[in-house]
């Protein structure tokens, strides 16, 4: 679930605010020092971007694969205590699979938002240099990622109108005005490029 | 006046020829020519009245710069002068000139008779010095020429608070936090492939899409890695950017 859209109309993130390499360009009094980023060279020019389906898809799939294991350990765990505690009638629990779903829908919408509202990213997404972006370019609000979990998590499907969408937007990005860019440094701060599809 | 020299002129012109084949014709022995005889009348009269010769001595003495500004008063002068010219090759009579004259040692005397700075500050004062050497100088060849002969790091190294600059570089860029950021995000070339196929294969589908749509313009926000900075890549003229 690591899709997600700058902005619909003009973003922060167009143009250079700040072009890497341009070490000669004079800095404006009173302005914060530009720190340069730890990105590969070759890797530097697409920073900002909107990602493809492909990125986004191995992202999202590394955070099911994440959330499952999350689910086995708490069935683990659950099951774990059950036996603590009866022993001698321990029989392995067995929800249905409604209930399982909906646990895991639970659990992915909250380490979803969790992710969104803090980092900006999952693990997934560091994973694949991604990261979940408001319209503004900064990172999401806590209403603002929750819904957007619910929304990622209720219509998953919605992630690949970013194939035919010309601007790599999902169907999430489109309606909740987010983007997912690349971005493979860990600051909090945008990246120094993006291109806006707006 | 002036028609009176020029009859004088033209009547010098004539007469002189004949004058000069009466006194010395020709094929007659020099001792027999009249010019030998009045010769020889001059030079008994001089050293018959030497009294004579040394009064007119003293009244040519006296009376002959009073004469000579008197006919020079009545001459133009620039007339004169301009007449002589036309008929003078002044490249020649120059060149003459300068060959007889010490032109280094009349330069030295002149230099040393005037004030030097005043006069270079009165020509600074009109002139504008700068756009003269950036017009007229190589600039890149003197700092070129400089360069070559100036161990530039060795200045640098002895003039420069290098520490100073390292320590004011690294705390402007915020090291610890690029350092971080290595080993943080870009932990591995496992990681670094990974992404960067990502990103490939995001390039890939995209076009291969854009082309099931009939879609001439490039998709925004897509842009594979190897298209950066590539001549052919479509760009925005407004911002440079992929279009």
């Amino acid at each position: 679930m690591s899709e997600v859209e700058p902005g619909a109309g003009p973003s922060p993130y167009q143009g250079d605010a700040e072009p890497r390499g341009a070490a000669a360009v004079p800095r404006k009094p009173g302005s914060a020092p530009r720190k340069p980023a730890a990105v590969p060279v070759e890797a530097r020019a697409f920073q900002g971007q909107r990602a493809g389906v492909v990125t986004r898809t191995a992202a999202n799939t590394v955070d099911f694969l994440l959330v499952l294991v999350l689910l086995a350990c708490g069935y683990a765990a659950w099951s774990a205590v059950s036996f603590l505690v009866t022993p001698v009638k321990f029989n392995f629990p067995a929800p249905s699979f409604m209930a399982l779903l909906i646990c895991f829908e639970i659990v992915l919408i909250t380490y979803f938002t969790v992710s969104w509202a803090t980092s900006g990213r999952t693990y997934g997404d560091h994973q694949l240099g991604l990261r979940v972006v408001s319209f503004r370019g900064g990172p999401l609000r806590w209403p603002g990622a929750f819904i957007r979990a619910v929304f990622c998590s209720l219509v998953p499907i919605g992630l690949y109108w970013a194939v035919l969408s010309p601007t790599n937007r999902s169907v999430q990005d489109g309606v909740l005005r987010t983007s997912v860019i690349y971005d493979w440094t860990v600051r909090r701060e945008p990246a120094a490029r993006i291109t806006s599809p707006g | 006046m002036r028609l009176s020299g020029r009859v004088a002129a033209t009547g010098a012109r004539v007469a002189g020829p004949v004058l000069g084949l009466a006194l010395r014709p020709p094929l007659v022995p020099r001792r027999l020519q009249p010019a030998y005889g009045v010769q020889l009348m001059v030079e008994r009269w001089q050293r018959d009245r030497p009294e004579t010769l040394r009064i007119l001595g003293l009244w040519s003495t006296t009376a002959l710069p009073g004469a000579v500004d008197a006919a020079l008063g009545q001459v133009d002068v620039e007339q004169v002068a301009a007449v002589v010219l036309d008929r003078v090759d002044c490249d020649v009579l120059v060149a003459d000139i300068l060959r007889r004259l010490d032109v280094t040692a009349i330069t030295l005397a002149v230099l040393q008779g005037m004030d030097l700075e005043r006069v270079v500050a009165a020509a600074l004062e009109g002139l504008d010095l700068t756009a003269v050497v950036v017009e007229q100088v190589d600039l890149g060849g003197v700092v070129a020429s400089a360069l070559r002969q100036v161990d530039l790091t060795q200045i640098v190294m002895q003039q420069v608070d290098l520490v100073g600059v390292a320590e004011y570089v690294v705390d402007a860029i915020d090291l610890p936090e690029i350092i971080r950021d290595s080993t943080g995000s870009v932990a591995s070339e496992a990681v670094v492939g990974l992404r960067m196929q990502g990103v490939d294969a995001d390039a890939v589908v995209g076009r291969v899409v854009d082309r099931m749509l009939r879609r001439s313009r490039q998709r925004r926000g897509e842009k594979a890695p190897h298209q950066v900075g590539s001549s052919d890549a479509p760009t925005d003229p407004a911002t440079g950017e992929p279009v």
